[in-house]
């Protein structure tokens, strides 16, 4: 089902946010990733490392919002994080929200995925997930810029979301 | 303590402005006074009657084109110029254009905006007012159908919505049209005729002593449409719109456009330039030098953080820092305000109030009570540089 600015995923909707950041062209400015438990997602479409690639290739920033790793496939998702200048990451031990913004130089390309699904290859390959895709066309704007104010600013400065690592600015 | 107290911020959670999540940093327009006022005397000499304001604004992404059109709003609620008699009724729309969009598609925006309760309720009041509201339609609309239609709307269940959609330009059924008393569909006469129905809905506001005004944002949608036919009905339903007979509908058009050229292109030939003004296409630029940086940023800090709150917390913490600038220290400041200078194309008031956002969540990270320089050296770069 798809509105003029929302579209309902039920196949795969992670991997169709990670292919859309992937795959466009226009120029972006952050990438917002908020998920409880993040992969490296080897082995599917989309990497980890494929992602934070793009991201420095292209000057975006990436901003990442995740529980402390207890298990060994989410302490390497963050290796990988720790492995790149241009992302930002925190702790939120409470962190139960899954939502994935990119934001554009224009703001109509942005877009948002609100939903069930975390940042791992279970997400993409087994879990039965739902969740909203939102464009940044009409009422879409709206919303994702209240999704990005809560995103950026609201749960990256709440009294438990832990800085852990800084980006690091390459001067030109 | 959370983040809001921490930089006595002045009910408001960050330092973001955006009146379309809340609607009083409409007030806000930093700086730019020179902008400002210009187009404050444009609005103010537009509604020398007969008049209404039609004009364009432009710039790049993040210069505040849409803050613009809010403040305008602002602006026209609470300090209405003289020569507008009536109080404005101001519409937003954002548009939404298509490779095969056409005027159709643009009316119907324009008119589902204002939307039927708005309409039948004019209708209504004229009709409490008037002994024969047929003839005093027949005046307003100028046309037998929209004056049918119009009186229409006035009925409640399926003839009001009918008469709704015929305003909006449907093409309805002839049983539907017989049922209306009107003899043809809105857009059968082409986009002039729906022209003709929304000034005609903009007169009925005059009669109830409303302006009505549309800002529409975003018109760098317009760049979407790809077929010759729709763009050309597009431009004839917007030359018709800034045609000096036209007193009774306002527009003001915000687009994505570093140039008047990088405009969509039916928004500046010469015949819709020439109705509208070479003064009224008014570009909204980067702050150009390092002082309007500064007077930028000034502004915004004493609005948006509680002075009588931050004075006493710098003597209290004896933070040594001036509350002209805080949470900045002077020092590191001027350094932001340097730094969003070194490439004026990037001073942009989206990118200054970024920076200042993130100065401030980097210090709260690690606890600090006011921005030091090198939370900006950190920063900035990624911002500006």
């Amino acid at each position: 089902m798809q509105l003029e600015y929302t579209e309902i995923i039920t196949a795969n909707p992670v991997q169709r946010f990670l292919l859309r950041f992937y795959l466009s062209d226009f120029p972006m400015q952050n990438l917002i990733l908020i998920s409880p438990f993040v992969g490296t997602l080897e082995g599917s479409r989309v990497t980890l490392d494929g992602v934070c690639r793009k991201a420095v290739e292209r000057g975006i920033l990436i901003y990442v919002i995740t529980r402390p790793p207890e298990e060994e496939y989410h302490q390497q998702a963050i290796d990988t994080f720790m492995s790149y200048d241009q992302v930002e990451l925190r702790f939120n031990e409470s962190l139960h929200a899954k939502l994935y913004i990119c934001i554009c130089q224009d703001e109509s390309q942005s877009f948002a995925l609100l939903g069930s699904a975390n940042l791992t290859r279970n997400s993409i390959e087994k879990n039965i997930e739902i969740a909203m895709m939102i464009y940044g066309r009409g009422h879409g704007r709206e919303i994702l810029r209240e999704l990005s104010r809560w995103g950026l600013e609201r749960l990256r400065t709440l009294n438990d979301t832990k800085l852990v690592k800084k980006i690091k600015c390459q001067r030109r | 303590m959370d983040f809001k107290e921490w930089f006595c911020l002045n009910g408001r959670e960050s330092f973001t402005i955006d009146p379309k999540v809340n609607p009083d940093d409409a007030r806000f327009y930093f700086g730019r006074e020179e902008i400002k006022n210009r187009i404050k005397a444009q609005l103010r000499r537009s509604f020398v009657e007969p008049g209404v304001p039609k004009m364009v604004i432009y710039g790049s992404f993040g210069s505040g084109k849409t803050q613009t059109l809010f403040h305008l709003e602002y602006y026209l609620q609470n300090e209405r110029p003289e020569a507008c008699r009536q109080t404005p009724r101001i519409l937003h729309l954002d548009l939404e254009m298509h490779s095969k969009s056409d005027h159709k598609g643009w009316h119907l925006q324009l008119v589902e905006t204002l939307g039927k309760s708005t309409a039948s309720t004019w209708i209504d009041r004229l009709f409490s007012r008037t002994q024969n509201l047929d003839t005093e339609l027949r005046s307003i609309f100028g046309n037998v159908n929209m004056a049918e239609a119009a009186k229409n709307l006035r009925a409640g269940g399926d003839i009001g919505l009918l008469a709704w959609r015929w305003f909006c330009g449907y093409e309805l059924k002839p049983n539907e049209l017989e049922r209306l008393n009107v003899t043809r569909s809105l857009g059968d006469l082409g986009s002039g005729d729906m022209v003709n129905a929304l000034v005609g809905i903009g007169r009925l506001a005059e009669r109830n002593e409303e302006k009505l005004i549309f800002l529409m944002d975003e018109a760098e949608q317009f760049k979407n449409v790809k077929t010759g036919d729709a763009t050309e009905s597009l431009h004839t339903y917007l030359r018709k719109l800034a045609e000096p007979s036209n007193s009774s509908v306002g527009f003001i058009i915000a687009s994505y456009a570093l140039t008047l050229d990088d405009m969509a292109e039916l928004l500046v030939r010469a015949d819709v330039r020439t109705r509208i003004g070479e003064n009224n296409f008014v570009e909204i630029p980067h702050l150009p030098s390092i002082r309007d940086v500064q007077i930028f940023l000034r502004e915004l800090l004493a609005e948006l953080v509680e002075q009588n709150k931050a004075e006493e917390k710098i003597q209290n913490e004896s933070l040594g820092v001036s509350l002209e600038t805080y949470p900045f220290t002077a020092e590191a400041f001027n350094m932001l305000c340097e730094f969003a200078s070194q490439d004026p194309t990037k001073a942009l008031p989206r990118n200054l109030i970024k920076a200042v956002n993130e100065c401030a969540i980097s210090a709260w990270d690690e606890r600090k009570p006011i921005i030091e320089p090198d939370i900006v050296n950190d920063i900035a770069p990624l911002i500006f540089g």
